[in-house]
């Protein structure tokens, strides 16, 4: 994980700074990481949830996030990860509750993951 | 739908023909079990194999076998192990009076099905691949004792296809119905414990136990319902709370619900499929605290067994602890062997 990528992050969106060193220290904290939208942006506390959204693209091409697409079931967990929402089927079998699904967008979270390796 | 409970002479008053061909066979076969539960099927018997797909596999393997020693017995054994396994919600049972245990033996299977229109399974099984009505097609006394009888019903899974809008501001839905085969297996075993397996319904959200009845109006004159006591779990599923630090690398734990005194549930999930919810110090320091401090019990679990070095299981088995509390479900299809691994570890960890 380059802190170059944080640092160039802070100097395009100053008023994030906060939110940026939060996410930097999240980042490289050394354990595993699995947050969604949601959780990183009560974690870092953005000014602004958008700008938030541009920051993860970013720091996910850079490769610092990487970002899965969770299918869950409606007993909670998730049934299965994807790469990007293109791959996600229209129709699975849900393990969790041994039924199968339609797909439908209210079944799918958007989830950044950091390695760990700081 | 279920017939209610019937005298045995009024059994299975109709279905479709049946049909005993080699491709009728192989169908049911292709169907029930995958290509690579087939090639180790062959290769067990020291056949060729190797396959790229489905139509190579029988025209090319399993066809030419047929004419070189392989049996339909081999491949109606095939058919046993691949959908009596598997994709089943399954209600335990202990035969009551144990000091008078008596269970059905081939005399009594007999004195059953003769002069009755099953009378055929004498000689060997049915294959059914759509009867009108959920219809017996295999009854019979396994090599380790366990009395096994099938149950083939028709289920249909309706499935929107279009939507057109209408002029006057209505719309029209088109649906389609595809039908589903549904293998259902009672085994009873020469200790009196009985199971009964309902094939998954996996088009619609239910419970399993209203399919019980049925089944026990279908094997009535044989195995009557008021001679078994249902075999609840609870002490299993304590069991796998309790052991869960010891069975880590056998049993991976998706899901655990439990339930204190003051009526809280407390569930707990994993994110991602492959994780266990006590590798998670922060989920195992809760529940175990609720677990303590509120006097709960374990009420659900969703496991995995999995696979081991020493093959068994030869693969992970997906376990679903809940619903009735003599129920258990093993939703996906999985081999004999590793069937009866779980079975044994359940009833080991019940005692």
């Amino acid at each position: 994980m380059s802190s170059v990528n944080f640092d160039n992050l802070i100097d395009k969106f100053p008023d994030e700074r906060s939110a940026i060193e939060a996410l930097g220290k999240l980042v490289s904290a050394g354990a595993p990481l699995e947050l969604t939208f949601e959780h990183l942006a009560a974690r870092v506390h953005p000014s602004s949830m958008e700008v938030l959204a541009v920051i993860l693209a970013e720091l996910t091409r850079s490769g610092d996030l990487s970002r899965i697409i969770r299918v869950e079931s409606r007993d909670q967990g998730g049934i299965r990860d994807f790469e990007s929402i293109q791959d996600v089927p229209e129709r699975m079998h849900d393990w969790r509750t041994d039924e199968d699904i339609e797909v439908t967008p209210d079944r799918l979270r958007v989830i950044y993951k950091a390695s760990g390796r700081g | 739908m279920f017939q209610p409970r019937l005298a045995p002479e009024t059994r299975n008053l109709s279905r479709t023909t049946v049909v005993s061909s080699e491709d009728t066979l192989l169908h049911l076969i292709r169907n029930a079990s995958t290509i690579r539960q087939v090639q180790s099927f062959l290769k067990a018997r020291g056949l060729p194999s190797s396959a790229a797909s489905w139509d190579a596999l029988i025209d090319e393997r399993i066809k030419p076998a047929l004419r070189e020693g392989l049996t339909e017995q081999d491949l109606l054994d095939l058919l046993s192990e691949a959908e009596e396994f598997g994709h089943q919600h399954i209600f335990l049972y202990q035969r009551r009076g144990r000091r008078t245990l008596t269970l059905p033996n081939e005399n009594a299977i007999t004195r059953w099905l003769k002069d009755t229109p099953d009378e055929e399974l004498l000689d060997g099984p049915r294959l059914l691949e759509y009867p009108e009505v959920p219809t017996l097609s295999d009854v019979r006394l396994d090599d380790d004792g366990v009395l096994s009888l099938k149950v083939v019903e028709t289920r249909t899974i309706v499935e929107m296809v279009s939507e057109h809008e209408q002029a006057n501001g209505n719309f029209l839905r088109e649906y389609s119905r595809t039908p589903i085969r549904a293998v259902n297996i009672v085994r009873l075993h020469s200790n009196g414990l009985l199971e009964v397996g309902i094939y998954s319904h996996r088009a619609q959200v239910r419970r399993y136990d209203q399919d019980v009845p049925a089944m026990w109006g279908l094997l009535a004159g044989l195995l009557e319902a008021d001679d078994y006591a249902e075999w609840p779990l609870v002490k299993a599923k304590q069991a796998l709370w309790e052991q869960r630090a010891a069975l880590n690398g056998r049993i991976r734990f998706s899901k655990a619900s439990l339930r204190d005194t003051a009526g809280t549930i407390m569930d707990c999930t994993s994110g991602s499929a492959d994780s266990n919810i006590f590798d998670d110090a922060a989920a195992e320091a809760g529940l175990s605290t609720f677990h303590k401090r509120g006097s709960a019990y374990c009420d659900r679990h969703n496991l995995w067994w999995l696979e081991q070095s020493d093959g068994v299981p030869s693969r992970k088995v997906h376990v679903l602890l809940g619903g009735a509390p003599n129920e258990f479900a093993v939703t996906m299809q999985c081999s004999r062997s590793d069937y009866q691994h779980v079975l044994s570890e359940l009833r080991q960890l019940n005692r």
